[in-house]
């Protein structure tokens, strides 16, 4: 370890159990330049406190299992550098706009719910088709939207929308980023149940102001408010859609 | 009437509110002859808007800015799951009144120019 090049940080987690907050706690860590802040994590709690609680699976941005707070942005720990924030302070804290469980954990059945009311499963037009529905690499479809695909669930856009914080009834992103796949999917039989669901007033696109938050915290880059935006505009003119 | 042409009607009004805003403020601060002499009163300023044409822009300006105000309350009251949705209508409701007053006190005061 001596030889090694540590930089020095003050890690601020906030701690709750049962839904009742526990106060900030402070750590301080010891991070070589490319670890995370899912390392600083897993090093409080093997020094420091055991009974911090966090969640992650894959610890390579894939899974979006460890999205917390990181200095007031939601974003993943495992693909977060410290030392890329500039700061020598870290403050943890859960997801806003979720349910707390315990410490950095929280529940994810608000996301989930809204998910699944765009009906997130593929529906075939079809559903007595002996073949496959297969989409060319060289449609428009499938060209349109390569990474619009990416999304790994993770909350982070749920956490950073202005208007998830005061409207529960909001779809979105992530869940209208769904819906736009399904709707443009050729192979898609419930487009109109889907363009129903987000095209309601009080729950559907229209609660999106362009804040551009979702897209700014996506760990997979994918420019959210554009696919709200074009569902706007294919609700107004339907053969806008892909443009 | 149908959210996707609330949506629509607030874009488009709040790009005729651009120019109408710039328009309204360059004619009343700026490119007023009356107020370039220093010679600016009632009465000019009623020889102006008893012309038709200055009529129509006000009072398209009126309906605009209501139509996009009143609108952009509504978007925010729909913004907070706490105001359910008979209270949602109501405001609706009450916007409506408000607007529909507030166009007929402005265009009422054209009548009597």
């Amino acid at each position: 370890m001596a030889d090694r090049d540590l930089n020095q940080y003050r890690v601020e987690v906030s701690r709750s159990e049962d839904g009742i907050s526990a106060g900030v706690r402070r750590f301080v860590v010891q991070l070589e330049e490319r670890m995370t802040v899912l390392d600083a994590l897993f090093q409080i709690q093997r020094e420091h406190d055991e009974t911090l609680s966090f969640r992650c699976a894959c610890r390579v941005g894939m899974c979006g299992t460890c999205a917390m707070s990181i200095n007031g942005v939601p974003g993943l720990a495992c693909k977060t550098r410290p030392k890329e924030l500039g700061k020598g302070v870290l403050r943890l804290a859960p997801l806003p706009h979720l349910p707390v469980i315990r410490d950095l954990v929280v529940s994810l059945d608000p996301f989930f719910k809204q998910w699944k009311e765009v009906l997130p499963a593929f529906r075939p037009a079809d559903a007595n088709a002996k073949t496959p529905a297969v989409i060319p690499a060289s449609s428009e479809f499938a060209q349109a939207i390569p990474r619009k695909r990416d999304c790994i669930t993770c909350g982070a856009c749920f956490a950073a929308c202005g208007v998830k914080a005061t409207s529960g009834e909001y779809l979105g992103p992530a869940a209208l980023n769904r819906a736009f796949l399904r709707i443009l999917d050729p192979r898609d039989g419930a487009k109109k149940e889907r363009v129903e669901r987000i095209n309601a007033e009080r729950s559907g696109v229209w609660r999106c102001h362009t804040q551009f938050n979702c897209g700014a915290v996506c760990p997979k880059k994918i420019n959210l408010t554009d696919t709200i935006t074009r569902l706007k505009r294919g609700l107004l003119f339907p053969g806008r859609l892909m443009r | 009437m149908k959210p996707v042409l609330h949506w629509y009607l607030q874009r488009v009004t709040g790009a005729l509110l651009l120019f109408l805003l710039i328009a309204h403020f360059w004619v009343e601060h700026f490119a007023s002859e009356e107020l370039l002499r220093g010679g600016l009163s009632y009465e000019a300023i009623r020889g102006r808007i008893s012309q038709p044409l200055w009529q129509g822009i006000d009072i398209a300006f009126l309906i605009v800015a209501l139509y996009h105000g009143l609108s952009g309350v509504r978007n925010i009251v729909l913004d907070y799951s706490f105001i359910g949705p008979l209270a949602a209508r109501i405001v609706t409701a009450v916007l409506i009144v408000v607007g529909g007053v507030w166009a007929w006190w402005g265009i009422e005061a054209f009548r009597n120019l």
